[in-house]
């Protein structure tokens, strides 16, 4: 893709400290919840992280949200650092990255209004007026299929999937260019799921957006994303389209979690690699690749070294050691 | 009763899982709620069996009544609110509907036993594994000392608990989440029921965690052989575990038939869009096809159909009765919709 990003996450960490004391408080430790992790996300395309619980992928959303500061690396927006923005510039910023959360009955405040919920990132960030406001809630409300009546309703008088449609609208509100969904189906049923995913699919062709698409389901990841990253621990194990993923995927962990989704008929049978194990805790990650204990294939070399990830086929990148690309230098003696 | 009765058992491991014998036999349970708004038909009239070493899925969304299903066989629905109003569930042949409470205090762990969603709310954080573990098994064989010692180990060992000797004296809090939910297994193993309930078991678990737990499911089913009732919402996990299916919708069940013939030959329009809207992901495509408005609510339900308002096929005779059970060509699969009139 030669087109330019519009949004580069370059390298980027963040490290929580774990204390230790009450009294004489200090740092025993660091969890390294996102580290050295690098992605861009394109105009009009979705990139999607995949992983497990832990795997860090939230912490991404945050990062790249501004809810939490940065470790180490840069976050580039339309080419420009955002350590190097303030002021209006991140307000501009903010008003540009909308975000959809999981669990739409705690992400509305069951005190306001639809209204005053979806009209409340314009007041703040785009200090439109009264009218304006109005007029674009009923624009973004009937954009999400609801009926501009619902406007003076409160959450608790609509569905689950109702109140995820409000969600996507208030983050439509200030006209994103950028949103970023964090698991924004699975706490739907699944008769409403399919209305939501087909609801973001034809906001993103009418509007040009880009998804930044955080999930666990693979179907979901599948029928929304364009690219996918897939994260174990911290770190990105494998990035490419979303084609190769599903069809090549070249790590053990994006093969052991394609094997264990589930398959929509009884006579799909797909190779059994069911892990042992668990994830380990990430305050005292393995040597080495942090995989490795569960890894059917592992190797001498990976209890060793961490492997790094290198473009191992055309446009298809992977941190595992059974690729030569990954290891760190190829001149160094293993 | 002693731990000859447990292993005895496990030496049957290798017989076929569905013996044919009727284990379960629900007909016409009816659960409602009193609400000042109204009555709520949790559940209205479902009629299911389950055969001995069989595993029956329950799959509908939620709100359909599969859970209250579930609370119903053990007797454990929230009083007053709720109440089983009417019908019968069959354990070999004794109504528990008409079992005493001292009764169905020895029913429940002896002879049916369950599995909840959350292994975080269902265990108690105060009592450590052994005593929570150990709770069944001294009271329904009457283990103390040592032997239930050792019995509780065996059962850590069972759910594939590493060096169970130091985790019994664990608390949950020190344990993950696939963990601790392969610790609720041994609980309700612990005095080898012949019916287990799992509520959606594998919910609040990883992917890798939940194959995990399905195939460690599946292991004990085939070395104990019990009957399993598997409640989810994901045709995935049916497809994998489960030998029968029963949808729910709205309190009832609209469509049971084996697994296979029900992915093949769905019958039921909320089956059949129930199946086209999952994504699959061994396919690539543009749009999925959706259901159409929201799950009803369960007050003031009409005399019809309680799909009908979401239903493509929807006719006349839909809005104002509710259609009795047709059976579809195959034995055992049946379809509570207009449609299939005069097809069987």
């Amino acid at each position: 893709m030669n087109e330019q990003a519009i949004l580069e996450v370059d390298r980027i960490k963040k490290h929580f400290p774990v204390y230790k004391g009450v009294v004489m408080r200090k740092a025993a430790g660091w969890i390294k919840a996102v580290d050295d992790v690098g992605f861009s996300i394109y105009p009009g395309k979705t990139f999607a992280l995949v992983g497990e619980s832990g795997c860090g992928k939230s912490t991404v959303a945050k990062l790249i949200l501004l809810l939490e500061p940065l470790t180490e690396g840069t976050i580039r927006f339309e080419g420009q650092p955002l350590s190097e923005v303030s002021g209006e510039g991140l307000k501009r910023y903010r008003g540009a990255v909308g975000a959809v959360f999981q669990d739409p009955f705690s992400s509305l405040s069951p005190r306001m209004r639809v209204a005053d919920i979806v009209g409340e990132p314009m007041t703040v960030i785009a200090k439109a007026s009264q009218d304006q406001v109005v007029k674009r809630v009923d624009e973004v409300l009937e954009q999400v299929g609801l009926s501009s009546d619902s406007a003076t309703n409160f959450p608790h008088e609509f569905s689950g999937g109702q109140r995820q449609r409000i969600a996507i609208a208030r983050a439509l509100a200030a006209s994103p260019q950028i949103m970023v969904l964090d698991e924004p189906v699975s706490s739907l049923d699944v008769s409403i799921r399919a209305q939501i995913m087909n609801l973001l699919k034809s906001l993103q062709r009418e509007f040009g957006l880009s998804y930044l698409l955080i999930a666990h389901d693979l179907g979901t990841v599948r029928f929304l994303s364009d690219e996918v990253g897939v994260m174990y621990l911290g770190k990105l194990v494998e990035r490419a389209s979303s084609r190769e993923v599903f069809t090549n995927a070249l790590h053990p962990y994006t093969k052991a979690l394609q094997s264990a989704a589930l398959p929509i008929h009884p006579d799909i049978h797909r190779d059994e690699i069911i892990l042992t194990g668990e994830v380990p805790s990430p305050l005292q990650p393995p040597q080495g690749c942090h995989f490795h204990p569960r890894c059917p294939q592992v190797m001498p070399i990976c209890r060793e070294i961490e492997p790094q990830l290198a473009e191992a086929q055309p446009e298809h990148q992977v941190a595992c050691h059974l690729y030569p690309t990954s290891q760190p230098d190829p001149a160094a003696p293993v | 009763m002693s731990l000859d009765e447990g292993q005895a058992s496990v030496s049957t491991a290798g017989s076929p899982p569905d013996d044919g014998s009727v284990r379960l036999q629900v007909e016409n349970l009816q659960t409602y709620f009193y609400t000042r708004r109204g009555v709520v038909k949790a559940v209205d009239g479902v009629s299911f069996s389950l055969n001995g070493g069989e595993t029956l899925g329950l799959v509908g969304e939620s709100g359909s009544g599969k859970s209250m299903t579930c609370l119903s066989l053990v007797r454990l629905v929230p009083e007053p609110a709720g109440k089983i109003v009417g019908g019968k569930i069959l354990l070999d042949g004794t109504d528990l509907l008409e079992a005493s409470s001292q009764e169905m205090q020895q029913i429940r762990g002896r002879k049916i036993s369950m599995i909840l969603q959350d292994p975080m709310s269902s265990l108690n954080p105060v009592f450590n594994i052994e005593k929570q573990v150990g709770e069944g098994a001294k009271y329904h064989l009457g283990l103390k000392g040592v032997p239930l010692r050792e019995r509780v180990q065996k059962l850590l060992r069972n759910v594939q608990i590493s060096a169970p000797e130091t985790r019994a004296r664990h608390y949950p809090h020190q344990m993950s989440g696939g963990m601790r939910q392969r610790m609720v297994g041994a609980i309700a193993l612990s005095s080898e029921p012949q019916v287990l309930i799992a509520d959606e078991p594998t919910t609040s678990l990883d992917v890798t965690i939940q194959a995990q737990y399905l195939r460690l499911l599946k292991e004990l089913q085939r070395e104990h052989g019990f009957s399993m009732i598997f409640v989810t919402h994901d045709f995935g996990i049916v497809a994998r575990v489960c030998d029968r299916v029963a949808v729910m919708y709205a309190g009832k069940i609209i469509e049971t038939a084996p697994t296979r013939e029900l992915f093949n030959n769905p019958k039921h329009p909320y089956t059949q869009a129930l199946m086209d809207s999952l994504p699959d992901p061994d396919k690539e495509v543009e749009s999925l096809t959706s259901i159409p408005g929201q799950p009803p609510s369960m007050l003031d339900a009409g005399p019809g159909c309680p799909f009908a308002p979401r239903c493509a096929h929807a006719m006349d005779i839909c809005q104002v009765e509710y259609p009795p059970s047709f059976t579809m060509g195959t034995a055992n699969h049946t379809a509570d919709c207009w449609l299939h009139k005069g097809d069987d």
